[in-house]
């Protein structure tokens, strides 16, 4: 999960693992695309706007560099057209913040095929 | 106060009704002029014939010895033979001879008969019931045997009259017919010189108000338009910037309140999800309660901005010593330092500005809360205080990592954080911005540029101001010491 907001970033690393998942956090688009490259993840939690490098860019280094791995983006922003160039970059699917727990649990289920318990 | 439009109207008309009437005066007086013209040159005519005749007939009485005679050319080649009567009168006014029985029956012009027997040839015009005569008298020379004094010869003024009847309905034809064909023509002018406006219009409605959108090209190259094209164009283009500095304000707006409100989410819902200590749920809550802090903290600078924006804020001016200032803006900042080291680095003379002490204390603080959240925990922030001949300059400056070029000059954009500052916790963004708006409100300027250290140095420059009062000098009296961090006061403007 690549998350800048602290706060935002520790409850929800927190909820996740209470959930058992296993994270891995970083806070910048840089550090993002080298956890990505170096280690495997199921599923990348990535922010919208991001130090260094945005979301987007992100996910884009990371296609074009042949990583697969799904990307759910968390964004603030739902304009039409950053929806179109999240999706355009190449992630999987969005969250608009501020969104429910339980919706983050069913997008992370759905992009890794895992059942829910 | 604004006149509300009384009624609208059409320019086309006004133009082709105005130019209507003013040819059609205009040609009424030129008819006028010339009937006046033909009328006094027919009078002319017809009296410079019978002075001719006159004359003519005078001279033939001597050589027929008193006989009078009517010449043949009076009698079939002339225009309107019958028209002229020929009267030989004696010295009382009675007719010995005429050629017409009309002579007879009119009355006698006293007046220019005995101007005649003077030696004066005089001309008159005599009406009677339904006839109107024009006559010279002239005198006859006296000759032995001869009773006769006075040659009269007349005309009748019907046909003349009747001519200048005709003329005058010439005249007013064709005064009607050139009104019609100019009010035509003034109709077609007038349509020809609104049309551009109706082009113009119609382009300028097409323009969308997106940026770089379309602009008015219709008629820009013709003199009496391009003035006004090119103050549209450039109006659009301001509305267009400020339209798009909206949507961008509206949309990091957004982004600014739903990080927050995410994190407070998040941490209620991770609260919720399972039994917590007390002690979880006091951080927590703690979360909560600094989220609630961010967007109150957001209100109110969107508020101040947008005071500052609309005017609205009114300014207390009075002299005060930037030391002082300063001195209160280093004092508030202490308790929160985080082994910072602040500097304050003073002129020794007084460093007189015109200012809001509050305002302008809230400014200098901002600057130096940014300086400490922005720079790692040990860093130097110095403030200092100059004066300059005809400026008072007060700097702000760090030793941290300081920010890229490109970053500078977005600095004091609303809601603009660099990557190092999103990296940490700051406030909303509009910081700086409303500093660079307070500033200006004070005839001042603000500056962002790498410091010598390499860090940011940002300077403040507002017009000197020489004498200052002890009190505003004087820390403990002028301004209020301890005053509320930046925006999380209400502001009293």
């Amino acid at each position: 999960m690549v998350e800048d907001d602290a706060k935002v970033g520790g409850f929800l690393e927190q909820g996740l693992r209470e959930e058992e998942f296993e994270i891995g956090r970083g806070h910048d688009g840089e550090q993002a695309i080298a956890m990505a490259l170096s280690e495997h993840y199921d599923l990348i939690l990535l922010d919208y706007m991001l130090p260094k490098r945005s979301g987007p860019q992100v996910v884009k280094a990371l296609r074009d560099q042949g990583q697969s791995t799904p990307v759910l983006m968390l964004t603030a922003r739902d304009a039409p057209e950053d929806i179109q160039l999240c999706l355009a970059s190449g992630a999987n699917g969005y969250l608009t913040k501020p969104f429910r727990f339980a919706d983050l649990l069913a997008q992370i289920h759905l992009l890794t095929d895992r059942l829910p318990g | 106060m604004m006149r509300p439009f009384s009624r609208s109207f059409s320019l086309q008309r006004t133009l082709a009704i105005r130019f209507s009437l003013t040819m059609f005066a205009g040609l009424l007086g030129l008819a006028l002029w010339g009937y006046l013209g033909v009328r006094d040159t027919l009078v002319e005519q017809l009296d410079r014939s019978l002075q001719s005749s006159a004359r003519f007939h005078v001279a033939s009485l001597y050589g027929q010895r008193g006989r009078l005679t009517v010449p043949a050319a009076e009698r079939g080649g002339s225009i309107e033979p019958e028209n002229r009567f020929i009267a030989l009168r004696d010295s009382a006014g009675r007719i010995l001879r005429s050629t017409a029985p009309l002579a007879a029956e009119m009355p006698l012009a006293i007046h220019a008969f005995e101007l005649s027997r003077g030696g004066q040839p005089t001309l008159v015009t005599q009406e009677w019931p339904g006839r109107r005569v024009r006559s010279i008298f002239l005198r006859v020379p006296a000759a032995a045997g001869s009773e006769a004094a006075v040659l009269q010869v007349g005309a009748s003024l019907f046909p003349l009259e009747k001519r200048l009847s005709t003329v005058l309905l010439q005249m007013i034809g064709t005064v009607v017919l050139v009104s019609v064909a100019t009010a035509i023509g003034a109709g077609w002018l007038a349509a020809s010189a609104v049309a551009p406006v109706h082009r113009i219009t119609a382009q300028a409605r097409t323009i969308s108000g997106e940026l770089g959108g379309r602009r008015i090209t219709a008629h820009a190259d013709a003199t009496e338009f391009s003035g006004l094209i090119e103050v549209i164009n450039a109006m659009v283009v301001r509305l267009e910037r400020a339209s798009e500095w909206h949507r961008r304000i509206i949309r990091d707006l957004g982004h600014d309140l739903r990080t927050p409100l995410t994190a407070m989410r998040a941490g209620v819902e991770v609260a919720l999800w399972s039994e917590r200590s007390p002690d979880e749920y006091r951080r927590i809550l703690t979360s909560a309660l600094d989220g609630i802090d961010r967007l109150t903290l957001i209100s109110d600078a969107l508020v101040l901005l947008a005071r500052l924006q609309a005017g609205e804020v009114k300014l207390d001016l009075a002299p005060t010593d930037a030391r002082k200032l300063a001195r209160e803006a280093v004092a508030a900042l202490e308790g929160s330092a985080e082994g910072h080291q602040i500097t304050l680095i003073e002129s020794p003379e007084p460093v007189g500005i015109r200012a809001d002490a509050r305002l302008t204390k809230m400014v200098l603080e901002q600057l130096l809360d940014n300086a400490r959240r922005y720079t790692p925990p040990g860093s130097r922030i110095e403030i200092s205080v100059q004066a300059h001949a005809l400026q008072s300059l007060i700097v702000v400056e760090d030793n941290g990592s300081g920010l890229a070029d490109e970053v500078l000059p977005h600095l004091f954009e609303p809601f603009y954080r660099s990557d190092t500052a999103r990296a940490r916790e700051g406030g909303p963004g509009l910081g700086l911005t409303a500093t660079a708006a307070i500033i200006a409100l004070h005839g001042g300027t603000v500056a962002a540029e790498r410091g010598s250290q390499g860090g940011l140095r940002v300077t403040i420059t507002l017009p000197r101001v020489h004498s200052i009062s002890k009190n505003a000098t004087n820390p403990e009296q002028a301004g209020r010491p301890g005053a509320p961090p930046m925006f999380r006061a209400p502001v009293s403007c």
